[in-house]
C-alpha cells in the first residue's frame, strides 16, 4: 500500500493530489487564473508568486479530504517540467522539501505525460499499448505508449500554437473575453460546421511524407484572421457563431484524422485523449464518433481530469513507483522544455 | 538548532546553534542553481553536523530585497520544511543578516538588477537607514560599504579618497569585502575569521563592465588560444564559475578565474599585465584562490599549464602544486602541451606558499 503525493505547478494552476494503490484520494487545484485574466494571459512572476502562496493551503486541503497526514505519505512526486520556469521552481522546490522532510523518495515526471496517466485512475490500467493525444493550452502532442512509466514514444507534436492555443487566438480576434477557448467553443455549437472550408494544417501529401503526425495551426489562425478581416472591409457582419465552428471543425478533423492514422499503423487500438482542450465539444464528439468506426476504444478522462491538477501527477508517480523506477536526486533541476523522451528524471 | 537558509544572492545554508555558533554551513556560487542546490545543501549540512531533523528548533529564511528568481527557493523550501517538521519559520531581510555581520557603521548594498541597487545602513548591526531601491548614485552611504552592489558600480561607492567605502575598497580579501556570488554575502551567517594579509594589490570579484577588459587583455596575452569575449560572457553567467580581478594603483591589473562544480575546485585562468608583474600580483590571486577553495571545502585545487610557460610554472611550484600528467596538445591552435597539477588543501597553511 503505497501512498503518493503528487504536486503539479508548471503553469497558473497549483495542484496537490493523493493516490494510493490507483486509487484517487483528494485532488485539489487553486488557480490565480482570475489573475491573470486582468492580463489577457499567463503572466510567469504572477504565476510564481500564486504558487508559493497557495502550495501548503492546497496541500493541507488535499490531506484533510483525504483523511490522511503528512507521515502518510510514502513517496513525493513533482512536474519538473516542461513548463514555466518560475512556476517549476516553486513546485520542485516545495516538493524537494517535502522529500527532505519526510525522508520519503522523490520522483521528477513530465507533466505532459502525466495528462496521459491520469486516465488509468479513471478507466483502469492501459492495455500493452496505448496512444495518447495530449492537447492543451501548451501542448499538442501524439503519444505512444508501451509502458507509461518507463517507453513512452513521441509520434508527433505542433509545430507552432498548441491547439488551445490558436482557440484563445482566435478568441482574441473574434473580441472574445480571455481565455477565448472555452467561448469559441460555445459559440461553435451554434454554427455551421462546414460554412467556411478553413485550411487543415500539415494535411497536404507532401506535408504527410515529412510530418504524418506533426500538427500546425498557425496557418488555420492567419486564415481565420484574413476571413474576418475581409469580411469586415466589405462592410458584412462577421457569422462569428459559424467563424468558430468552422474553425472548429477544422482543428478537430486534422487532430483526430492524424491520432487515428497513426492508431491504424502502429496496430493500437486504444486511445486515450487528455489535456485541457480534450474539454473541446467538437474533439469529443468526433473522435467518439470516428473512434467508434475504426473499432478503437476512445478514452477521455472527465473534464476535471483534463485541465492541469495533483492528480495526474501522483497518478504518473504511482505508476513509476510500482515500475521500480529509481527515484530522482535531490539535485534535480527544473527542464521548461523537458523532452517527452522523458518519464522521469 | 537553527537552520538557516538564503537564496538572495549565493545559495547559503548554515546550522546555527541556539548560542549563535555556526556548526556547520555551506554555500555555492551558481547564480541560476538555486533550484538544483539548495535542497542537497541542507542534506549535506545536516549530514555533515550530525545533526538530526528533531533536533532542528526553528528555521530562519533571509527574505531578501533580491531578485524573486532565487528567493522564491529558500521561501517556499523553508515554509515546507518548517510545516513538515511543525518547526516555526521566521524571515529575516537579507541585508540586515549582512550589516549585523559587521560592526560599526556599515552600509549593505546588494544588486537589484536593471541598474539598480538594494540599500540599508546599520550601526553596530542595528539597521538606521532603508531597506531600500535606488539608482547606485542616490544610496546615502556611511562607513564600511559592502555587498555585491558596491562591487558593480564602483565609480558610486568605491573610492579611493578615504571617504565612505574606502575601507571596503582597500581591505583586501577581508570578511568586509563581499563576494560576487560568493559565501560572504550569505545571510544569518557570521563570516569567517578575518585574516591579516599583506597588502599587495586589492581584490575584488570583477563585474559586467570589467568583461571587455579581461577580454581585451586575454587577446594580447594569450594570441589564438584566449578565451573570448562571447565565451567570457557567457561563462560568467552561466558557467560554475567565479571571476576575481586585482587591482594595484587604482587600476586592474590582473584576473583570475575559478570553477568549482561542487567537487573538482579549478584555477581556470590566472594573468597579470606584463607591466604590472613582479609586484606579488599573481601570488595575492593564487592565495585568493586557496583561500576560496578552503572556504567551500573543496579537499584540493586543480590546474593546467602550457608546459612551456616558465614563470607560472614556477609559481605553481612555489605554491606546492605538483604534477599529475601532460595532455599533449591542449592549447591549441598552437599544439602546446599542458601539464595538469594537484594540490592538497589539507596541507595549504594561509597566507604562506
Amino acid at each position: 500500500m503505497a501512498l503518493v503525493l503528487g504536486l503539479e505547478s508548471t503553469c497558473d494552476e497549483t495542484g496537490v493530489a493523493l493516490v494510493e494503490n490507483g486509487e484517487l484520494l483528494a485532488d485539489v487545484v487553486a488557480s490565480s487564473m482570475d489573475e491573470h485574466a486582468r492580463f489577457g494571459g499567463i503572466v510567469p512572476e504572477v504565476a510564481s508568486r500564486a504558487h508559493l502562496e497557495a502550495v501548503l493551503p492546497t496541500l493541507d486541503e488535499a490531506l484533510a479530504r483525504a483523511g490522511r497526514s503528512l507521515s502518510d505519505v510514502d513517496a513525493v512526486a513533482v512536474a519538473s517540467g516542461p513548463g514555466l520556469v518560475g512556476s517549476l521552481t516553486v513546485g520542485v522546490s516545495a516538493a524537494k522539501a517535502l522529500s527532505l522532510g519526510l525522508g520519503r523518495p522523490l520522483y521528477g515526471v513530465n507533466h505532459v505525460i502525466g495528462h496521459a496517466a491520469v486516465d488509468q485512475l479513471v478507466h483502469g490500467r492501459f492495455p500493452d499499448r496505448t496512444m495518447a493525444l495530449v492537447v492543451s493550452g501548451g501542448h499538442t502532442s501524439l503519444l505512444l505508449v508501451d509502458d507509461i512509466a518507463t517507453r513512452v514514444t513521441e509520434l508527433g507534436h505542433t509545430l507552432d500554437d498548441a491547439a488551445g492555443e490558436a482557440f484563445d487566438k482566435v478568441g482574441r480576434l473574434l473580441g472574445l473575453p480571455y481565455p477565448g477557448g472555452p467561448h469559441v467553443d460555445r459559440l461553435a455549437r451554434e454554427g455551421d460546421p462546414e460554412a467556411i472550408p478553413f485550411p487543415r494544417g500539415l494535411s497536404k501529401p507532401k506535408d504527410m511524407a515529412k510530418h504524418a503526425y506533426d500538427f500546425s495551426f498557425s496557418g488555420l489562425k492567419t486564415a481565420v484572421a484574413r476571413w474576418v478581416e475581409a469580411r469586415r472591409e466589405s462592410g458584412l457582419e462577421v457569422p462569428v457563431e459559424d467563424v468558430a465552428a468552422s474553425f472548429a471543425a477544422a482543428v478537430a478533423d486534422v487532430l483526430v484524422t492524424k491520432t487515428l492514422n497513426a492508431c491504424r499503423e502502429h496496430g493500437v487500438d486504444t486511445l486515450v485523449i487528455g489535456g485541457g482542450f480534450s474539454a473541446n465539444s467538437q474533439l469529443r464528439e468526433l473522435a467518439q464518433q470516428r473512434g467508434e468506426a475504426a473499432g478503437i476504444d476512445v478514452r477521455i478522462p472527465p473534464l476535471r481530469y483534463c485541465t492541469d491538477n495533483g492528480a495526474m501527477i501522483a497518478a504518473l508517480g504511482s505508476a513509476v513507483l510500482e515500475a521500480g523506477v529509481a527515484p530522482s536526486r535531490l539535485d534535480i533541476g527544473v527542464d521548461s522544455s523537458m523532452p517527452l523522451s522523458t518519464i522521469t528524471v | 538548532m537553527i537552520l538557516a537558509l538564503d537564496t538572495s544572492s549565493a545559495i547559503a545554508v548554515a546550522l546555527v546553534s541556539e548560542a549563535g555558533e555556526v556548526v556547520a554551513s555551506r554555500s555555492e556560487f551558481n547564480p541560476r542553481g538555486h533550484a538544483e542546490l539548495l535542497a542537497g545543501l541542507i542534506d549535506q549540512v545536516m549530514d555533515e553536523a550530525g545533526v538530526s531533523r528533531e533536533a532542528i528548533t526553528r528555521i530562519v529564511v533571509g527574505t531578501g530585497p533580491a531578485p524573486f528568481t532565487g528567493l522564491r527557493v529558500g521561501l517556499v523550501t523553508a515554509r515546507t520544511l518548517g510545516h513538515v517538521w511543525g518547526i516555526p519559520v521566521e524571515g529575516v531581510c537579507s541585508l540586515d543578516a549582512m550589516g549585523a555581520a559587521h560592526g560599526g557603521e556599515v552600509t549593505v548594498v546588494a544588486d537589484a538588477r536593471r541598474r539598480e541597487v538594494y540599500w540599508a545602513t546599520y550601526r553596530d548591526g542595528e539597521r538606521t537607514a532603508g531597506p531600500a531601491v535606488t539608482v547606485p548614485g542616490e544610496v546615502e552611504a556611511v562607513g564600511t560599504v559592502v555587498g555585491r552592489g558596491a562591487l558593480l558600480y564602483p565609480d558610486d561607492f568605491l573610492r579611493g579618497d578615504g571617504g565612505p567605502g574606502s575601507g571596503a575598497a582597500r581591505g583586501g580579501r577581508g570578511a568586509a569585502t563581499p563576494a560576487r556570488r560568493g559565501p560572504a554575502d550569505r545571510a544569518a551567517v557570521p563570516p569567517p575569521p578575518r585574516r591579516p594579509r599583506r597588502a599587495r594589490g586589492v581584490i575584488r570579484d570583477l563585474g559586467e563592465s570589467d568583461l571587455p577588459w579581461m577580454a581585451e587583455v586575454e587577446s594580447e596575452l594569450f594570441g589564438a588560444s584566449a578565451w573570448s569575449r562571447e565565451l567570457i560572457e557567457h561563462d560568467y553567467v552561466y558557467g560554475f564559475t567565479r571571476y576575481r580581478g586585482i587591482e594595484a594603483d587604482g587600476r586592474l591589473a590582473g584576473y583570475a578565474v575559478y570553477g568549482y562544480d561542487g567537487d573538482a575546485f579549478h584555477l581556470m585562468n590566472l594573468a597579470v599585465l606584463p607591466a604590472m608583474r613582479r609586484r606579488g600580483l599573481a601570488r595575492a590571486l593564487m592565495e585568493d584562490f586557496l583561500a576560496e577553495a578552503r572556504r567551500v571545502g573543496a579537499p584540493d585545487v586543480w590546474l593546467e599549464v602550457a608546459v612551456t610557460n616558465d614563470a607560472a610554472l614556477a609559481l605553481y611550484r612555489a605554491y606546492g602544486f605538483e604534477d599529475v600528467r601532460v595532455r599533449r596538445k591542449y592549447y591549441q591552435p598552437e599544439g602546446v602541451d599542458a601539464l595538469v597539477m594537484r594540490r592538497a588543501l589539507s596541507t595549504y597553511e594561509p597566507g604562506s606558499p
